[in-house]
């Protein structure tokens, strides 16, 4: 099948296998991408990008679903100023992921602050869904915060997270205090524009 | 592209009955929800017997949450980060959680919910947490007429956790009763090590009950062993609704051992029997934990 989707902010149009995992087209096409992922659908963690935003596993993405998308690996990632709000965390908590699973790491620290970020916004939104516009607060608010938590991570969501990244070079103590910081940054920027 | 690989013929049906129809034409070909389980099976890629794909994420009618009253409808791929999004507002605090506790939330984002239930040989988290609410599915026949029936999701599997209607049909929704947060039903929902990555060490177990005057009333107990078995037995609950607070050790050690040897009929060959006494264990700690919390009034 011919396979039209834009990595890296590049336009590609590729002939693949119909059902070819997004890792192997990106080792083909990236050759940095290569040295990372290597597990072939066993779930290493290493091989996640952004599709269209999201993160996924590339190795469980096959080629059809891919047409007309965006993928952004860490190596576009890099380069955009979401990538120095993480990098600034780690220098300020003084740690970082080994050289093995930094990419992976990072971007997966991207997709959780992501998720900080839409969990903060469905609670006012989704619930203007839910209930008929009606504005969000009382107990039912209450509630859905108590589930939901309160728009942080703590460490236990971290460790789940971090889980599909198998290497353990750094604690979840730490990635804590990175990604709360990295997303003060994020919030203070937003701010700083608005 | 490889010598002898063939590139598998994608259908992109947008209805229901046109998946259907695609399915009768072409019986070999399998349907596709989000494809973590499948991609992540041992030499998928590349394999010179790939058969055809049904992509059902075309299709508007499964990507439907609904809510009403006294339940959520939610269509079967839907993902299951979107259900547990919409469920923040709906689902009681233990049902969030067990929802949550499914992988990290990039593999929700891509694992569906019709996908996780209709996996051939492995059951999941999902198949145990809406076995044990008296979950309904509705499944399609994949006929000339394609009649639809609805069914709780404990009958969709055998007791060794095959997915019985594997080539036969497409479940297209669920109904999960969203009235448990005002009954006074109680969900207790365990799992053990990661059912996707080491499924021959994991351990899922779901259990509702509620209480009244010292009884356990109408339990509904769950537990699933990944890739050997899913168990979800009447008799066994019929037992447990004998019971009687305050537990004693002999009366909790009875019931365990009862669990232990009703397993052990259960499981597919070829199982460690840690994993077992995992399952009996976990019981014992969620009976002694009820006990505790009856007791401390």
């Amino acid at each position: 099948m011919r396979l039209n989707c834009n990595i890296n902010g590049s336009q590609y149009s590729l002939v693949v296998n119909s059902d070819k995992p997004l890792s192997q087209i990106l080792n083909e096409q990236i050759p940095t991408f290569a040295q990372n992922s290597q597990c072939l659908g066993a779930s290493c963690g290493n091989c996640i990008v952004l599709i269209n935003g999201n993160a996924a596993l590339s190795c469980l993405v096959p080629a059809f679903k891919l047409n007309g998308a965006s993928i952004l690996t860490f190596e576009g990632f890099q380069k955009t100023r979401f990538c120095h709000d993480i990098e600034r965390a780690y220098a300020d908590v003084g740690n970082q992921p080994c050289p093995q699973c930094y990419p992976s790491k990072t971007v997966i620290i991207e997709s959780i602050l992501n998720k900080m970020d839409k969990e903060n916004h469905s609670r006012i939104s989704g619930f203007n869904i839910m209930k008929g516009n009606e504005a969000p607060s009382g107990a039912n608010e209450q509630a859905a915060r108590s589930r939901t938590g309160s728009g942080s991570m703590d460490a236990e969501m971290i460790a789940r997270e971090m889980a599909m990244s198998s290497c353990q070079c750094i604690e979840v103590s730490d990635l804590e205090k990175i990604i709360n910081l990295a997303y003060k940054y994020r919030s203070r920027r937003r701010a700083r524009r608005s | 592209m490889p010598e002898g690989l063939r590139s598998p013929t994608v259908f992109t049906p947008k209805t229901i009955s046109e998946a259907i129809s695609n399915k009768l034409k072409n019986p070999d070909a399998h349907f596709w929800a989000g494809g973590t389980y499948i991609m992540s099976r041992p030499n998928f890629y590349p394999n010179t017997n790939q058969k055809d794909i049904i992509s059902l994420a075309g299709i508007q009618d499964l990507s439907r949450i609904y809510h009403a009253d006294r339940y959520l409808e939610s269509g079967a791929m839907v993902t299951i980060q979107q259900l547990l999004t919409m469920g923040s507002f709906i689902f009681s605090k233990e049902l969030y959680k067990a929802i949550n506790s499914i992988g990290s939330s990039v593999i929700r984002n891509q694992a569906t919910i019709g996908g996780s239930l209709c996996t051939s040989d492995m059951r999941f988290t999902l198949s145990c947490v809406l076995a044990t609410l008296n979950v309904q599915a509705e499944i399609r026949m994949v006929s000339k007429s394609a009649t639809a029936r609805w069914m709780p999701v404990s009958k969709l599997y055998d007791r060794r956790g095959n997915f019985l209607f594997a080539d036969s049909a497409l479940l297209t929704k669920i109904r999960i009763p969203t009235d448990m947060t005002t009954s006074q039903s109680q969900f207790v929902f365990k799992v053990l090590d990661s059912p996707m990555l080491n499924p021959s060490e994991s351990v899922i177990m779901g259990l509702q009950y509620s209480i009244n005057q010292g009884n356990i009333m109408t339990p509904s107990l769950c537990i699933t062993l990944p890739n050997a078995c899913f168990y979800m037995s009447q008799d066994f609950d019929n037992l447990l609704s004998t019971i009687t607070f305050p537990l004693t050790a002999d009366k909790i050690a009875k019931i365990t051992r009862r669990l232990a040897s009703d397993l052990k009929l259960s499981v597919r060959q070829n199982v460690d029997q840690l994993q077992i006494e995992r399952a009996v264990r976990l019981l014992d700690v969620v009976l002694n934990d009820i006990n505790i919390n009856y007791l401390a009034g």
